[in-house]
């Protein structure tokens, strides 16, 4: 086979192979690939931020939250436990609050939470609550059979239920801990 | 139904998708009908408590959240049989499954959130470790595809694909191990089936659910790959039409030349 | 039923998620299948299809 010629200078040269024919409807929306994988590492990174920067994210045990109250002080943390059988609906500084016994193992804390519980809340189900330690005793206390009454309690105001892993029906087993679970 | 010769199509996907149909069917029906809502008498009030028919989201969520898991895996090891083998098949089964598991990640976010909201009270905790390493899953692989759109060469692009698909896969073990290592910054449970907390048509129905959200990613992934294959061989037959289009130019041009080179000797 | 509104919504955005993101991936296969030899799409013709042409 001769050799091509050069379309500019009309001189033979060596053949050119390479595929000159391009996709246009695919580099169309290439910038856009762009864009999104641009997005996708800022996602990425407000996600480790949001994850690492936020104090409040660590759950305290009931035992952990009373061996610290003196530290903790006013500040907002979470605690989870498991609610103890008996709740008083009340009112707190002109607020409906509910007002319960929170354990882990038979350590108690008592806790007065502002607006309604979960849908789920039930004693024997763990709750993971955010809020601070009050000096004190809640209103109502008096009616629960195994309060902590340690002078202090957790104001609180966001309430998540932590639910467990047992699909078995009336076999299933709750957490024990406190008096009468 | 479309000509087998212009689709992804084959007798043995079309029964297939039959079966995946029907299976689906029999999903629902185990599901919303013969199982029982989660309702438990506390044994010292005496009250109900449980999920109660928010339970039904488990035969659904869990296929998924494993379906994930297979998928990336599935990506993960392809890659890495591209980066040893640089063969196209490994690259269409990395892409394919990258795409069919994004979805289905998607998916486990979603009905995850759906399922949090009556169940824990919230659709969503920023902090969570099991729901941010989950959501990282999930923008790593959207990165994953993004990147198989950007302009680069063929082969220069899988492989930084493979190699992606490879640190990526890395967080699959953080996502499933979370609610173990991090117990206490999760409200995720810990694994039903590891500690068999699950029994009778409870379990038979996840296991279904197991089998037929098997078949709707057998059937996806067969798809999926099929389409890359055609994109794969389009590409090549591309490459290979312009190639016959310049030997066909130089072959005019060579006549063309022949053809001066005669006309001037006269 | 409880949750009926949540269930509905899982279920639903999941199995219409699935469903059309299914049917787009036929479609691109379509789409592509014409543009692309009979050799490459070996799936696509069973033994009596090549024999009948």
């Amino acid at each position: 086979m001769a050799e091509p010629v050069d379309e500019e200078s009309g001189e033979a040269g060596p053949l050119d192979l390479t595929p000159q024919a391009s996709r246009p409807q695919r580099r169309a929306r290439k910038p856009f690939s762009i864009v999104v994988l641009l997005a996708v590492v800022a996602a990425v990174v407000f996600v480790l931020l949001r994850t690492l920067g936020d104090a409040s994210l660590f759950f305290y045990e009931v035992d952990e939250a009373v061996s610290a109250r003196a530290e903790l002080g006013t500040e907002r943390f979470r605690v989870v436990g498991t609610p103890q059988p008996g709740l008083v609906e009340t009112s707190l500084d002109g607020q409906a609050a509910v007002v319960f016994t929170l354990c882990v193992a038979d350590v108690l804390a008592d806790v007065a939470h502002l607006g309604d519980p979960a849908e789920l809340f039930q004693p024997g189900v763990p709750v993971v609550l955010q809020g601070s330690w009050v000096s004190g005793d809640p209103p109502g206390i008096e009616n629960l059979s195994a309060a902590a009454e340690d002078g202090w309690y957790l104001r609180t105001d966001h309430m998540v239920v932590k639910h467990d892993n047992d699909y078995r029906g009336d076999d299933a087993e709750l957490e024990s801990c406190g008096v009468g679970s | 139904m479309a000509d087998s010769t212009t689709s992804t199509g084959s007798p043995g996907s079309r029964l297939l998708g039959l079966t995946t149909l029907v299976g689906l069917a029999g999903l629902l029906l185990f599901a919303f009908v013969f199982t029982e809502p989660d309702v438990r008498l506390h044994p010292t009030t005496g009250e109900e408590f449980g999920q109660f028919d928010a339970v039904r989201l488990l035969y659904l969520h869990v296929p998924m959240a494993v379906l994930t898991y297979v998928a990336f895996l599935t990506c993960a090891v392809a890659s890495a049989g591209y980066l040893l083998k640089r063969g196209a098949w490994w690259d269409v089964t990395a892409h394919a499954s990258a795409e069919v598991g994004t979805v289905c990640c998607g998916l486990v976010l979603v009905t995850g959130s759906i399922w949090g909201r009556p169940v824990w009270n919230t659709w969503w905790e920023w902090g969570d470790v099991r729901l941010m390493t989950t959501l990282v899953l999930f923008l790593l692989f959207t990165g994953y595809l993004a990147l198989r759109r950007t302009p680069a060469e063929p082969q220069r692009q899988a492989r930084r694909a493979a190699i992606v698909a490879l640190v990526a896969v890395v967080d699959i073990p953080l996502v499933n191990r979370s609610v173990e290592w991090w117990e206490n910054r999760t409200l995720h449970q810990q694994s039903t089936l590891a500690e068999l907390k699950i029994e009778d048509l409870t379990l038979f129905t996840l296991m279904l659910g197991f089998v037929v959200f098997g078949l709707v990613f057998a059937w996806l992934m067969l798809h999926r790959f099929r389409v890359g294959w055609l994109e794969h061989a389009q590409a090549g037959h591309e490459v290979a039409l312009a190639i016959a289009e310049r030997h066909a130019e130089m072959e005019t041009l060579d006549v063309d030349a022949a053809i001066g080179q005669t006309g001037g000797g006269k | 039923m409880t949750h009926l509104g949540y269930l509905l919504a899982g279920w639903g955005i999941a199995l219409a998620v699935l469903g059309l993101y299914g049917c787009a991936v036929v479609r691109r296969g379509r789409r592509l299948a014409g543009s692309v030899p009979e050799g490459e799409r070996r799936w696509m013709t069973s033994r009596g299809e090549n024999q009948g042409g």
